[in-house]
């Protein structure tokens, strides 16, 4: 527990958490469409750059044994994240109820996943077994869970949904907001299946891309918060069990059918 | 499936949840200054004067934070008691749709204490943490993959991200939601 509460490492979050939120949310057009920077990333970034692990200078400021404890607050940073957005499905539960369809379906979606990247990892990058860890889903705990249950995390398999795992967890966040506030600015979509698509990563995923659309369409806000939260409650809820009986075997026969396409 | 969550530490968790929502309120005020002002103050003038106004800003969303902090740690409690396994934020995030839904008595409580927490400021934190976080694992991975890996994340990302999208959208449309 005193391990848990070393000063020093709270200390630097709450300085950050001040700089971040006071540089607040700016957008940036593109041409074609716009993008939205948002107070987390300046302070991933900031986190980064005085994380003795990633820049060797930053150990004057804080050791390596201080910021060991960080992994287990972002569990718990989480949280209140959580409630506070799954608040917002409360006024909105007769629409989400109507949009239970849909909400239910787009967690097929995650198939989309392999259908894209599997043949990139395969085809472009003469990847083997790895590819089926890395491209049966978008790698968040729930499935290294299930690949390390199945094949070991040392196999192929689990070396490949840590790979993107940790992709996830360095690019993710960032990631997604910029491209939800992308997709949005070219109006295709309608701001209803743009805030579902948010919920299919991890909380800070969602948070990201939802809070991006918000930054779009602020009058929108209620909605967006409701189906994005709605989205990700159904994601924490199935993915697990999705992985395991539909995107897995999915994965392991169309691996089959790429690398035989790849030897011929 | 066993329940794994039985290994929670509640009393841990709620000191460390008390730190969190610390930080929260702090993020919060600072985020409000930010979206009110954004246009008429200069980048130096919110950092003087978010931090100046703290304690009185904080007090505003004090209550918000309160019922945030009691359904976290409920939460929590749900998932190490269930005879199941999901993950506990999953739980956190069944109450907490439970006590703001239309059936809920104190529902107009929780949703007007709330509204004056803003979610993102929520999550200033979180990513400070996550880029704390950066150990030896993540170094060692890209050493091993390089960018390779990268590259196949972010088309994971793309994929799933629009895979759900569209499917979100053809079923809106075909049932009439949009």
């Amino acid at each position: 527990m005193r391990s848990l509460l070393n000063p020093k490492l709270h200390l630097l979050v709450v300085f950050i958490v001040i700089i971040s939120d006071s540089i607040g949310i700016h957008k940036i057009s593109l041409g074609v469409g716009a993008m939205i920077l948002l107070p987390l990333f300046y302070a991933f970034i900031l986190a980064t750059l005085l994380n003795p692990n990633v820049v060797q200078a930053s150990s004057k400021i804080i050791d390596k044994v201080s910021v060991k404890s960080s992994v287990a607050f972002v569990t718990i940073a989480i949280m209140p994240f959580i409630a506070k957005f799954s608040i917002g499905i409360g006024p909105k539960l007769n629409e989400i109820i109507n949009a239970g369809p849909a909400l239910i379906f787009q967690e097929i979606g995650n198939l989309a996943t392999m259908l894209i990247a599997m043949p990139i990892a395969i085809l472009l990058f003469k990847m083997g077994r790895e590819s089926i860890g890395s491209t049966h889903s978008i790698a968040r705990e729930p499935n290294i869970a299930l690949i390390s249950d199945k094949y070991g995390l040392n196999s192929p398999e689990g070396v490949g949904v840590m790979g993107v795992y940790v992709v996830g967890t360095l690019f993710g966040t960032i990631f997604f907001s910029l491209m939800a506030s992308f997709l949005a600015s070219l109006d295709i979509f309608s701001i209803q299946s743009l805030a579902m698509g948010c919920g299919v990563g991890s909380g800070s995923m969602t948070a990201a891309c939802s809070g991006a659309l918000v930054a779009m369409k602020p009058e929108l806000e209620g909605t967006i918060t409701a189906f994005a939260a709605a989205s990700n409650v159904m994601t924490y809820a199935t993915g697990l069990y999705m992985s395991l009986f539909v995107a897995l075997p999915i994965a392991e026969w169309f691996y089959k059918v790429l690398s035989k396409k790849e030897r011929v | 499936m066993n329940n794994q969550n039985k290994s929670i530490n509640l009393g841990q968790s709620a000191v460390l949840l008390l730190l969190v929502c610390f930080i929260g309120l702090i993020a919060n005020h600072i985020y409000g200054f930010t979206g009110a002002n954004k246009e008429s103050m200069s980048f130096f003038m919110r950092l003087i004067e978010g931090p100046s106004s703290l304690i009185g800003g904080m007090a505003e969303a004090f209550y918000g934070m309160v019922v945030i902090y009691l359904i976290s740690i409920v939460g929590l409690a749900i998932a190490k008691y269930m005879p199941f396994y999901l993950p506990s934020i999953a739980w956190i995030s069944l109450l907490a749709i439970l006590v703001a839904s239309p059936i809920s008595p104190v529902a107009d409580i929780v949703i007007a204490t709330t509204a004056k927490v803003h979610f993102l400021a929520l999550t200033t934190s979180v990513l400070a943490y996550a880029g704390f976080a950066i150990g030896q694992l993540e170094i060692e991975t890209f050493k091993k993959s390089g960018i390779k890996i990268i590259v196949i994340g972010l088309f994971v990302f793309i994929g799933t991200y629009i895979g759900s999208v569209i499917i979100a959208e053809i079923i809106l449309k075909s049932t009439g939601q949009i």
